[in-house]
């Protein structure tokens, strides 16, 4: 969970002018630091087949929500809540399936990484890597911080911002 | 003005998705996006309902802190955690200024830092 360390590093890169904001930080970091060291460390891991699903969902939450944000002039807060609300009345299709319980997160995730800024995102390939990317990244942290808000955010941030780091080195 | 009508929304926002997540049981995606398609759709129709800089911000910032109500009262017992990291939300928000800008999560990674970093202070 570096990433957060990496979001607060931007944030005092763009306020270094500015004191106030910058010294705010400290005791934040310090307090983060505290809860890492804090948590316990121990998350089992295991890969099932229906986490392919998720990295679909994921991916398809994103793009629509790009979709949505683009083609209908939407703001992007309407447009990913439209997702995470559709994605949240799919488990109601068939009560007791597992598999579709999964599915409300997954697409919420990926709605945060389709509310990338169209200047941002050249297109829709971009949002479809980085949604993909997300859903994966989401796979892998399927255990970590469960119950903390604002978990689904950071892996949409980390997995926009790979890709967006991946293309500006190779382009 | 702006900036108080800011903090109170995170905070009122962060709140009321947490009641809706834990106490009304909804789960978490349903609380906070509906409470994210209120916010937008209420400033999509009436643009000009607040000034300009509210109407750009308002939304994001209830959408953010709305992810910090998305814990579950299981790790997160207090109502005055949530409260305290919906002010701390919106102060991060505030000074996040334009680096940023643009990419997805970022809101959720604010709201993240703030919720993780009060988390330890619920023992006072």
């Amino acid at each position: 969970m570096s990433l957060h360390f990496i979001f607060l590093t931007g944030i005092l890169i763009d306020n270094f002018n500015h004191p106030f904001p910058a010294l705010s930080l400290i005791p934040i970091s310090g307090l983060l630091i505290f809860f890492y060291l804090k948590t316990e460390k121990n998350y089992p891991k295991f890969l099932r087949k229906r986490d392919l699903l998720t990295v679909q969902a994921v991916t398809l939450g994103a793009i629509i929500t790009y979709f949505l944000h683009v083609e209908f002039q939407l703001g992007v807060v309407l447009a990913a809540g439209i997702v995470g609300l559709i994605g949240s009345l799919i488990p109601y299709l068939k009560k007791g399936s597992g598999l579709l319980r999964e599915v409300p997160a997954a697409m919420y995730c990926g709605a945060f990484a389709g509310m990338t800024a169209p200047g941002l995102a050249n297109g829709y390939l971009f949002i479809f890597y980085a949604g993909m990317l997300t859903g994966i990244l989401l796979v892998l942290a399927k255990n970590m911080f469960i119950g903390y808000g604002g978990k689904l955010g950071t892996l949409a941030f980390g997995g926009v911002s790979i890709v967006y780091s991946v293309i500006y080195l190779f382009t | 003005m702006n900036l108080a009508v800011l903090i109170l929304a995170g905070s009122l926002s962060a709140i009321i998705t947490f009641i809706l997540n834990n106490h009304l049981k909804l789960g978490g995606v349903m609380a906070s996006a509906g409470i994210s398609v209120l916010a937008g759709l209420c400033f999509h129709l009436f643009p000009d309902l607040l000034n300009p800089f509210l109407s750009r911000n308002l939304p994001l910032v209830i959408m953010g802190a709305s992810f910090i109500g998305m814990a579950s009262q299981k790790v997160v017992p207090y109502f005055r955690i949530i409260s305290i990291a919906g002010i701390l939300f919106s102060m991060i928000y505030l000074i996040t200024g334009s680096f940023f800008e643009g990419f997805g999560g970022s809101l959720g990674t604010t709201a993240a830092i703030s919720l993780l970093s009060i988390y330890h202070l619920k023992r006072f």
